[in-house]
């Protein structure tokens, strides 16, 4: 299984938390392909701790119990 | 003149003295104003190691060039002093529209010096100033005070609350009722002047260099503020708050006082649920097209807020879940006039103290501080304000308490200024940051969060050293110039350095470019550090709790990881033409004009 969060504007393609079967060499594209999130709406992800930009993580494979988080472009201070 | 009004008000409130004074347009200029220019004319005319809460200590309330011109976000004014905290330079900034207001009443700034015998507040209009006699608003609260002073509609509040009138060292100074310039103590200079507020009114019109120009840049400027999906979209709809999730992702979000960087409750308290539960409207300062202001309500309370780093500094760092306790807490902040960041980080640490039983004498009147406790933040707060019973133990800050208890170390604070919401061993730049920030533990002086976790404007990775001290300087030069047009530091997130050179060049005259607005920066950075060397701060003080740099994060996303800082600080060092110690070197500020 595994577990995807998202956070503020992009809630609105699937809620808070969104939960995916496992499946040989997913990628973090597929998943958000399949959740149908424009990928200029993506803005910081984290896959098991390590965070970058979309296109740094894109391709990663996900791995079974991953955690996924999903950011939009966001700020404060 | 443009972009200045070409004028500054100098009241002596020991001997009531009003004078007007030209200002020194050449000097602007170079120090462009606000936090640059105040500093500039504080350093020259204080002796930096004199007490921040004596006679001899000035307060200015200077505004940039700008300010009330019609630049998105241009009604931002500085509070430049001496800070009774740190000791350091204090320039703490603040929206809203009162900054602007003093424009359209013909001033650049206001330096208020000495000491009144009684309480007084100043009165300012086009024609006339006057001090005037405020013991009937001593004690009052800051939406008291600004109620019984605001009479028309273009008038605009400036004023302490309790805290600053009983001398916290953590005091702020209040304007248009909850916007505040929050930290290093100001709020208690005011009080120690006997000053309680400055009312302001005017309907005077900023000139301009070049009419055409300015609107021309200004419309580009708002284009592009609007198309920014951070400026146009996130921080309209979510606030601040928006960030609670995403650093609690990164496992940096302080929780119980720094002790752990994940807390397990961070939804309950984000700007999703602050949005979702409690926001009334978005409340933006002067010609503000982003409004990231919050205007919130409970049952018990509404107002302004609450900002990310108040959320966090009576949420997560103090183990509190109830947002509502949290919008109320930082209600009291605002009504008694007293920094968020410095007084959830000191309840914390308080919270930290009693729960190795330091504290285990303490009459907490029912109301215990420890971690979780929702209903002390709030109990606590107004006691803190109000310095009574243990709030008086309190209410000069965190590092005080502890070093009280035989434990400064369990105050999370660089200078004595608390650090706030952004654990430094999840980014080393960040944390570099914080330990040369010329006022002691603040995130605005150079927010490398911006790159190194939120991508902007390019992802670094957030442990990796190589590079960091260079972005932190260059974030921290240009950050000093923002900090003293009077727009705000979020425009940064949409425009760069060229992009400030146009605006300023055509509202002064000038014909700077990007490098210009660094060095203008770097000037400014360079006079505030020659001010802390002179009033005594010592170059050991450039450092971070020993928590950050000896006890790895003990679980989560930073697992494992310390701030590396004695691997940053020789190479941030010798980027700024600094000594090993920290300190400018002649050649340095020759080559700054200094
Ligand atoms: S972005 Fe926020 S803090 Fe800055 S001027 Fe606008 S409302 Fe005020």
């Amino acid at each position: 299984m595994i577990t995807v969060k998202l956070y503020s504007a992009v809630r609105k393609y699937g809620g808070k938390e969104v939960l995916f079967d496992h499946k040989d060499g997913m990628t973090v594209r597929d998943i958000v392909e399949d959740l149908k999130i424009p990928l200029k709406e993506l803005s910081i992800i984290i896959l098991d701790n390590f965070d970058s930009t979309p296109d740094i993580m894109l391709d990663r494979t996900v791995k079974d119990g991953a955690l996924l988080h999903l950011f939009p472009p966001m700020a404060g201070g | 003149m443009f972009g200045y009004m070409g004028k500054l008000l100098r009241i002596n409130l020991t001997n009531n003295s009003i004078k007007v004074e030209d200002l020194d347009l050449e000097l602007a200029k170079k120090f462009v104003g606000g936090r640059g220019l105040g500093t500039k004319m504080l350093y020259d005319e204080i002796d930096p190691k004199i007490d921040a809460l004596s006679p001899e200590n000035k307060l200015f309330f200077i505004n940039g060039p700008m300010s009330g011109t019609p630049t998105p976000t241009g009604g931002r004014y500085m509070v430049v002093t001496k800070s009774p905290l740190s000791g350091t330079i204090a320039s703490s900034n603040s929206g809203g529209t009162w900054g602007a207001r003093l424009k359209y009443a013909g001033y650049d700034g206001i330096i208020v010096e000495g000491k009144a015998d009684m309480p007084v507040y100043i009165t300012v209009t086009e024609e006339n100033v006057e001090i005037n006699d405020a013991f009937d608003l001593w004690g009052k609260t800051v939406g008291e005070t600004t109620d019984i002073l605001q009479k028309e509609k273009k008038t605009n509040v400036l004023a302490i609350g309790p805290a600053g009138e009983r001398l916290s060292k953590i005091a702020a100074i209040m304007n248009d009722k909850d916007r505040a310039a929050g930290r290093s103590g100001v709020g208690a200079v005011m009080g120690s002047k006997n000053l309680k507020a400055i009312v302001v009114t005017g309907n005077l019109k900023v000139s301009l260099f070049d009419e055409e120009a300015t609107k021309a840049n200004n419309k580009e400027a708002t284009q592009k503020l609007k198309d920014n999906p951070v400026t146009g979209e996130g921080l309209p709809a979510y606030g601040t708050a928006v960030l609670v999730n995403v650093i609690n992702a990164n496992g940096m979000f302080p929780t119980n006082n720094f002790q752990e960087g994940v807390f397990a409750n961070a939804e309950d308290i984000s700007g999703e649920t602050l949005a979702e539960k409690y926001l009334v409207r978005k409340d933006p300062c002067h010609r503000c097209p982003i409004g990231c202001g919050r205007y919130t309500k409970t049952d018990k309370v509404e107002g302004g807020g609450p900002e990310y780093e108040t959320i966090w500094a009576f949420g997560a760092d103090c183990g509190v879940k109830d947002l509502a306790k949290i919008i109320e807490a930082n209600y009291w902040c605002n009504q008694y006039g007293i920094d968020t960041i410095s007084a959830g980080a000191t309840l914390a640490a308080a919270m930290e103290l009693s729960q190795i039983g330091l504290l285990d004498h303490v009459d907490f009147e029912g109301h215990k501080l420890e971690f979780g406790n929702d209903d002390a933040i709030v109990y606590w707060t107004k006691k803190l304000a109000l310095r009574e019973g243990f709030g008086d133990e309190m209410a000069d800050g965190s590092y005080r308490l502890c070093e009280k208890y035989g434990r400064a170390d369990l105050s999370m604070s660089v200078k004595k200024l608390e650090i706030p919401a952004y654990d430094p061993r999840g980014v080393q730049g960040h944390g570099l940051n914080y330990a040369t920030s010329n006022r002691g533990g603040c995130h605005v002086r150079g927010y490398m969060i911006s790159p190194e976790i939120l991508g902007l404007p390019a992802k670094l990775e957030r442990q990796e050293l190589k590079d960091k001290p260079f972005w932190t300087k260059t974030f921290q030069d240009l950050t000093a110039f923002i900090d003293s047009t009077g727009l705000c530091l979020f425009t940064s997130f949409a425009l760069g350095a060229d992009d400030y050179a146009k605006i300023f060049n055509s509202i002064v005259g000038t014909s700077w470019n990007g490098d210009d607005v660094l060095k203008a920066g770097e000037r400014i950075y360079n006079i505030e550090k020659q001010f802390n060397i002179e009033a005594g701060i010592l170059p050991e003080e450039d450092t971070l709790p020993e928590r950050f740099l000896k006890v790895p994060m003990p679980a989560g996303p930073t697992e494992g990881h310390v701030h590396r800082l004695s691997e940053l600080l020789p190479e941030y060092y010798e980027l700024r033409g600094w000594d090993s110690k920290g300190a400018p070197t002649k050649e340095r500020l020759e080559d700054l004009g200094l």
